[in-house]
């Protein structure tokens, strides 16, 4: 079984064996991009063939951390099933709501039954992006784009501007004092619609039908 | 140089270096302070002179904070957090850009600097330890809710009345009241609860059926107590109408009373009762006790 079969930039792709993953057809496409760097066409084709009848999740997060630090076993079992995003009302603008900019919300369901919530906003002034998947108390996948993220004593540094935030045993995500982050490919984003995009992607979200807000932000 | 001298410089260093400020495209200034969230990342000032003052706002990052934890809206403890600092510290809240904002004068601009990142360190660290009660009843008339508030502060009674109590339940664990006082009368003491409910926006019928449910399952003694439901029924909604009428066909046998707000003379009676009690001889028992409640705290 494939642990990994793709590494490029900070950004990787990870292929497991997990039982009730589908795949994507972006996800396969990506893939075979990272592919065609690092292996021969017949080790592509292999790959690619396991890949198919085999399932991808994305980044495997066990490797960023230190050795005395492991991933939640809950949290990354949610994060790597095929999820579904259907938009939520939190949002709503009624009277006394005080609401960031550019924000969104979505209740993600995943292919188990799990519900859980996604929620986003950007900073204009800063030209910053936050996104938030959670699972009610439980944080289970922060995506950042802002300068400035320093890791939990400072390891597996520097963190680039766009990075993905998860949590681990022991560092938590909100809760807590800090929390790990993996960088991400600098592609510069726009607005909260692009993070989605890329947040979605990564997390093998499908949100088909959400178009972006007309509301002038 | 003591060991002492040595931490001083050492904090001094760590202080100082953790302190950067970046232009921003619009004239402004970006303060980060030597502090992180619960994320590992900065927290940022946001500086902009405008004439003689000087505006310092956050950026968004206490909204965000708020609504990721979906803790927007005012009936939520850390919106409450939040409402007190604003108080406290003369704070603004941009309710249309999500900002959290402060207008200093030049020359206390140190001070003010420290207070409003005080303020942000504040929200940004207490969030996620001021959790929601889990499947907590929410409010069922807001907008109303701050009409009655406009029209006791009209009549000098708004702090005179205890805001947000919760009665509890046969079975249910905590119904929601909107405003609670008490009066004595022939050495009893009557218990009054004021729930408001919006009718004039979605889920009429959802509502009459929790308000007749409230007044159902709230202990209270039946006796003394007094249930009053002010309802706002303004609007398009036909289900409001509906509503209406059911909760006053039941008012009579779950024994509480129904003010339409959008009806003049109800308003009038229900205003002018809150006014009578609360002002009044049988209130002033209440009056002592709410005022020491206040000095308290």
């Amino acid at each position: 079984m494939f642990s990994r079969v793709g590494l490029e930039g900070n950004r990787c792709h990870t292929v497991y064996g997990l039982n009730g993953v589908e795949i994507l057809p972006t996800k396969i496409c990506l893939a075979y991009g990272y592919f065609t760097k690092v292996l021969s066409c017949q080790e592509v084709w292999h790959i690619l063939l396991v890949y198919i009848y085999h399932y991808v999740m994305s980044c495997n997060v066990e490797q960023y951390l230190p050795i005395d630090d492991s991933p939640v076993e809950e949290v990354e079992l949610i994060v790597h099933l095929k999820m579904t995003a259907q938009q939520g009302r939190r949002r709503s603008r009624g009277r006394g709501h005080f609401l960031p900019p550019q924000n969104v919300e979505f209740v993600i369901t995943t292919k188990e039954g799990h519900t859980l919530h996604l929620t986003g906003f950007c900073l204009t002034d800063l030209d910053e992006c936050h996104l938030a998947l959670q699972q009610s108390k439980l944080v289970l996948r922060k995506f950042h784009a802002h300068d400035g993220h320093i890791n939990p004593m400072r390891r597996n540094h520097s963190i680039s501007r766009i990075h993905m935030h998860f949590p681990s045993t022991k560092f938590s995500l909100i809760e807590g004092r800090s929390s790990y982050a993996y960088s991400i490919d600098e592609d510069g984003f726009n607005d909260v619609a692009d993070c989605l995009e890329f947040f979605c992607a990564e997390l093998n979200i499908d949100m088909t039908g959400w178009q972006p807000y007309l509301r002038p932000y | 140089m003591d060991k002492c001298e040595e931490l001083e410089q050492q904090v001094k260093r760590f202080l100082v270096d953790g302190v950067k400020v970046h232009p921003m495209k619009d004239d402004g200034c970006l303060l980060q302070i030597p502090f992180h969230d619960a994320d590992g990342d900065p927290i940022r000032v946001v500086i902009r002179k405008v004439g003689n003052s000087i505006i310092l706002h956050d950026a968004g990052v206490i909204a965000g904070h708020l609504f990721t934890l979906g803790q927007h809206t005012q009936d939520t403890p850390a919106f409450k957090l939040l409402r007190n600092l604003e108080k406290a510290y003369d704070l603004k809240l941009d309710f249309d850009n999500g900002r959290v904002t402060t207008t200093v004068i030049e020359n206390q601009m140190g001070d003010s600097l420290m207070d409003f990142s005080k303020v942000i360190l504040t929200m940004i660290t207490a969030i996620p330890h001021i959790r929601v009660e889990p499947h907590r009843l929410k409010p069922l008339g807001q907008r109303l809710k701050a009409k009655i508030k406009t029209r006791y502060k009209e009549a000098n009674i708004l702090d005179l009345v205890e805001h947000d109590y919760s009665l509890s339940g046969e079975t249910v664990e905590s119904w929601p009241i909107d405003f609670h006082w008490w009066i004595k009368r022939d050495g009893h003491t009557e218990q009054v609860y004021v729930v408001t409910v919006d009718l004039d926006v979605i889920e009429a019928l959802v509502k009459a059926a929790k308000i007749t449910t409230l007044a159902l399952d709230a202990k209270r003694s039946l006796t003394y107590d007094k249930l009053r439901i002010v309802l706002d029924s303004h609007g398009e909604n036909s289900n409001a109408s509906i509503a209406t009428s059911f909760m006053k066909t039941h008012s009579k046998k779950l024994q509480y009373d129904v003010y339409d707000f959008g009806q003049d003379e109800d308003r009038r009676i229900f205003i002018n009762q809150s006014v009578d009690e609360i002002t009044g001889e049988l209130g002033e028992p209440w009056r002592d006790f709410w005022q020491r409640q206040h000095a308290l705290t």
